[in-house]
């Protein structure tokens, strides 16, 4: 027996035509207070302060490949 | 209509179309994805996992240039977000295990991987096998399935996805609404 899902997956739809899929999108909920980047090596960049810091960080780095 | 005055809209459809165009390897995970498998709750932004290749976020990152994408900050508008030297590319991308984006497609939101119920990160390849893909004008996309959804939102444990969760399971496995 197909489990549930798989099943619901049967029915559902799997080709959309213009304008049918952002229907489903057309409402979105607001940004939440978790909804940050994170880097590679797991730091959350949850203000302006700390984005700004690993962009700088970044573009030292290009800097340095750069001129390397 | 909930959104925040400043964010453009989700158009989804010109999001895989830039996508599909640069052959960008990538699959449709979080709560949008739990849309197009049935849930009704709405989702804030576009979440896409990336294949982490190289070359392809290069050509992830030529995608959103295309789609005017900035950083998506807490704390600064989107104009002040576009005043950030960030560029848009491979490496930018590569560097961060989540990016959070505005494009002009809507917040979009890039993914290196994603956590198993266990904890185990998953990326591109381990997840592949068990899309459903979907066409949209032409252009494929392809959906995690509600299994890989819910496992993420698990771990997640946020209260967003303490709130997506029940309806997500009900639809694995197949209940009628409560």
């Amino acid at each position: 027996m197909l489990p549930g899902w798989l099943g619901r997956l049967a029915i559902m739809k799997t080709v959309y035509r213009k304008g049918e899929l952002n229907e489903l999108f057309e409402a979105a909920l607001p940004a939440t207070a978790d909804d940050v980047c994170i880097t590679a090596d797991g730091r959350r960049l949850d203000t302006p302060e700390k984005v700004i810091a690993w962009v700088e960080e970044l573009n030292a780095a290009r800097s340095d490949d750069s001129a390397g | 209509m909930t959104r925040p005055a400043e964010f453009p809209p989700v158009d989804i459809e010109r999001l895989v179309e830039v996508l599909d165009r640069h052959k960008v390897d990538y699959i449709l995970v979080g709560g949008g994805a739990g849309r197009m498998l049935g849930a009704e709750r709405l989702t804030e932004d576009t979440d896409c996992l990336a294949r982490r290749a190289a070359e392809n976020l290069d050509r992830l990152g030529a995608a959103m240039r295309e789609l005017s994408a900035r950083l998506r900050v807490a704390g600064l508008t989107d104009a002040e977000a576009v005043a950030l030297p960030v560029r848009v590319d491979g490496k930018t991308l590569a560097a961060a295990e989540i990016s959070t984006w505005t494009t002009d497609a809507g917040r979009f939101d890039v993914l290196m991987d994603i956590p198993a119920r266990d904890g185990r990160r998953l990326r591109y390849e381990d997840v592949l096998d068990s899309v459903v893909t979907v066409e949209i004008n032409g252009a494929v996309l392809r959906v995690a399935s509600l299994d890989v959804i819910i496992a993420s939102k698990e771990w997640a444990d946020r209260p967003k996805d303490h709130q997506a969760l029940p309806e997500l399971r009900r639809l694995r496995d197949g209940l009628p609404e409560a």
